[in-house]
């Protein structure tokens, strides 16, 4: 089903400016045509009653019939406009033909000679004026005819000419005029396409603009100055940005000073605990002593994640970066991970390890890789395979990270929910087959990504294994600016599947 | 002689933990809740060791770190404070301390480091850490134990080296973790019995007398002399299914 209200903006102001012009460009014709015709049609006319009014006078001191020298002479007067092809004829009152040029149309045309407007006969446009003339009347002439012998008479001056004059100007205006229409037909749509992409660009920089921008920084949306629409728009983005960052900066301030309210009363509780445990340990009740550490540990875990998250958030991008070797990092962690994995009946293995220096706070680096990593054993069974790569691409100043598994994959629906806060996949919460994690280590760590201006990408299929790809902005040894990656499509959706 | 600590800590709920805790441990714990207090302790008592919580009711415990430096005192200063990003513990540490531990904290990892401040504080160390049978260079990065050299992976080193550091002190699994992979994030899995699992095979293995020790509940330890009694040593981690389970179970 065809549906206006889906096309792209662009298109549809294309379409309606070919529409527009196509229109305009028809009625323009056909009213050009129209006064074209009208045009000729008066000249015509004019030209026949110049003509009509040149014979009254060149006949008036002329007597009928004319002999051969009279008959020439008029002749190739009235053939002095050949393209008009005009014709005379003199008629008179009975209606019989006293003369005709050689240029009147046999036979001769019926004339209403009362009537004095010009008329358009059989083809042929005609006007007719009264001529008083001498007539010599033959001899053999009937006598009702012949009052006197040569006397002056009033006849009838036909002056005409052939129409299809009209018809063949109208050709030679359409031989210019269709090939004009074809050229608009087939040239308005690209232009029309082309215009209306101009007049639409600053709307997809608009909207390019903004995708490039993060939460986590200052920058807002550049206006043009134009006070334009444009300018409004970006001007009312701007805005939402504004209070969009506020509300994520009290947010984050809460989280993190409710963690850290938080913090005093688990130290106490912890080490109150850590010393009657040291102390009592018979049976039962140091079991209890140790869950309790264990839910504290937990607990204390819990805090330390919406620490990070509320720093990693909140974080402008002056605060504590230096250059790492992430290389390092992941080599580091392959070391600390590998013999964990191999334990399970897993075989890791690190595909590529280019060298690569990022510009960041370096245990925030370390929380990706671990993460990444640790994900990818705890949610990979015995036997099973996991790929790391750490890829450098100087020319474009990014570093990749990939972490592969063949574990036990992410649902599409729950791909969807996978940045959200706390939330864990069905597979991931059973506590019978993976330790109880907090739910909040991807989000931290597209938190991070989207701090430094990286992007990621998770590609999964249930029952099949997941990859997940980091990409971030390096630094060389001597330069500190950072390019932001673009990100395909928004933030929020580009756990790309 | 027992160690000397002085604690600065205006939360009482902690700091009657703290001293508890260190007292077991066999140090002569100072308790006071201001800097005020806490000037008049170092001067007159000379501590070992000070433990300065920074958020005190109403003042600062930089306040203490800077008067103490200020007089050229370089007695170890440890940081125990609920502010725990990076920027958080430069400023500590640039401002003066020698160590900075977030709360919540263990008794053991804060009884480790106190000892290794002092420890720092009164010698410079060699280039070859050694523990009775046990020789490690830290230039080379090898081991050795009984002139025999044992083949470590670089983390089994890293592990080592902490152990022989921290001879006959409980090391509690985050403080090994946080030797090996220089971060707070505890690991979700078992990845520390597994490194230990495998030191311990190395190190262990064909010597008649067990060095390392698992303590129950608490965590590992480097001894000639393993604890008796209560806290009794196995020297065996219990095998299990899945190692990556076994750990929050």
């Amino acid at each position: 089903m065809f549906a206006w209200s889906k096309l792209k903006m662009t298109t549809k102001a294309a379409v309606i400016l070919v529409l527009a012009t196509w229109t305009s460009a028809a009625l323009i014709g056909l009213a050009s045509r129209a006064s074209f015709q009208w045009l000729v049609l008066s000249q015509i006319d004019r030209e026949l009653i110049d003509v009509a009014k040149d014979f009254q006078a060149v006949l008036r001191n002329e007597t009928l019939p004319f002999d051969e020298v009279q008959s020439d002479r008029l002749n190739r007067r009235i053939s002095i406009h050949p393209v008009y092809r005009h014709f005379l004829n003199i008629v008179d009152p009975e209606g019989n033909t006293l003369w005709s040029s050689i240029t009147a149309p046999s036979p001769i045309l019926g004339v209403d000679r009362e009537n004095p407007a010009i008329q358009e006969i059989g083809g042929y446009r005609t006007v007719h004026r009264p001529l008083n003339i001498a007539r010599e009347v033959p001899l053999d002439a009937p006598e009702s005819i012949s009052s006197i012998g040569s006397d002056a008479q009033t006849v009838i001056l036909q002056v005409g000419c052939p129409t299809d004059l009209l018809a063949i100007a109208m050709q030679e205006l359409d031989r210019w005029i269709l090939p004009l229409v074809g050229g608009l037909i087939f040239l308005v749509p690209p232009l029309a396409w082309l215009v209306a992409r101009w007049l639409l660009a600053p709307l997809q920089s608009l909207a390019k603009q903004t995708d490039r921008i993060f939460l986590s920084e200052d920058r807002t949306i550049e206006r043009n100055g134009n006070r334009d629409e444009i300018d409004r728009l970006a001007s009312t983005i701007n805005g939402l940005l504004e209070r969009t960052r506020s509300h994520v900066r009290n947010n984050e301030d809460w989280i993190a000073n409710s963690a850290h309210q938080l913090r005093g009363p688990l130290a106490a509780i912890m080490s109150n605990v850590e010393v009657v445990s040291n102390r009592i340990s018979d049976g039962k009740t140091g079991e209890m002593l140790e869950k309790v550490v264990t839910e504290c540990n937990y607990l204390n875990k819990i805090v330390n994640q919406l620490l990070l998250l509320g720093e990693v958030s909140s974080e402008n991008h002056s605060a504590i970066k230096q250059p790492v070797a992430w290389d390092r990092q992941v080599k580091q962690a392959m070391d600390l991970f590998e013999a964990l994995a191999s334990e399970k009946g897993i075989q890791v293995d690190l595909t590529n390890c280019e060298s690569a220096v990022v510009m960041a706070n370096p245990v925030h680096l370390r929380f990706i890789v671990q993460n990444l990593i640790e994900n990818a054993i705890k949610y990979t069974e015995s036997g099973g395979r996991i790929w790391v790569s750490l890829s450098s691409d100087n020319t474009r100043s990014t570093c990749r990270l990939v972490v592969k598994d063949t574990g036990i994959g992410i649902s599409k629906n729950d791909q969807q929910k996978i940045g959200n806060r706390f939330f864990r996949s069905n597979t991931g919460r059973n506590p019978t087959t993976t330790p109880r994690g907090s739910g909040l280590g991807l989000s931290i760590v597209l938190n991070i990504v989207e701090s430094l201006k990286g992007s990621f990408e998770l590609e999964s299929e249930l029952g099949q294994g997941t990859q997940i790809t980091i990409i971030l902005p390096t630094v060389s040894a001597n330069t500190e600016s950072v390019k932001p990656i673009p990100n395909k499509g928004s933030w929020v959706n580009n756990h790309r599947i | 002689m027992p160690t000397k600590v002085l604690l600065v800590e205006d939360d009482p709920a902690l700091s009657d933990a703290v001293r508890e805790g260190l007292s077991d441990e066999h140090m002569d714990m100072v308790v006071v809740s201001n800097v005020k207090d806490g000037l008049e302790q170092i001067r007159t008592q000379r501590p070992d060791a000070v433990v300065l919580d920074l958020m005190l009711a109403g003042e600062s415990g930089f306040d203490l770190l800077r008067a103490v430096r200020s007089q050229r005192d370089q007695t170890p200063i440890l940081i125990i404070s609920a502010l725990g990003t990076t920027e958080q513990r430069v400023s500590g540490l640039m401002a003066g301390a020698d160590d900075y531990l977030v709360k919540p904290f263990e008794l053991k990892e804060l009884h480790a480091r106190i000892i290794a401040n002092i420890r720092r504080n009164q010698q410079q160390e060699g280039p070859v850490l050694s523990y009775g049978p046990l020789r490690l260079e830290l230039t080379t990065r090898r081991a050795f134990r009984e002139g025999k050299e044992l083949r470590l992976s670089p983390t089994e080193i890293s592990l080592l080296e902490l152990f022989i550091r921290h001879e006959n002190q409980v090391l509690s699994r985050k403080m090994l973790y946080h030797q090996l992979w220089e971060s707070d994030w505890e690991s979700e899995t078992n990845v520390i019995e597994v490194h230990i699992n495998r030191l311990r095979s190395k190190v262990d293995r064909g010597f008649s007398r067990a060095l390392i020790h698992t303590i129950r509940g608490r965590g590992y330890m480097l001894s000639e002399n393993p604890p008796q009694g209560p806290r009794s040593a196995e020297d065996a981690v219990p095998e299990s299914q899945d190692p990556i389970a076994s750990h929050s179970a």
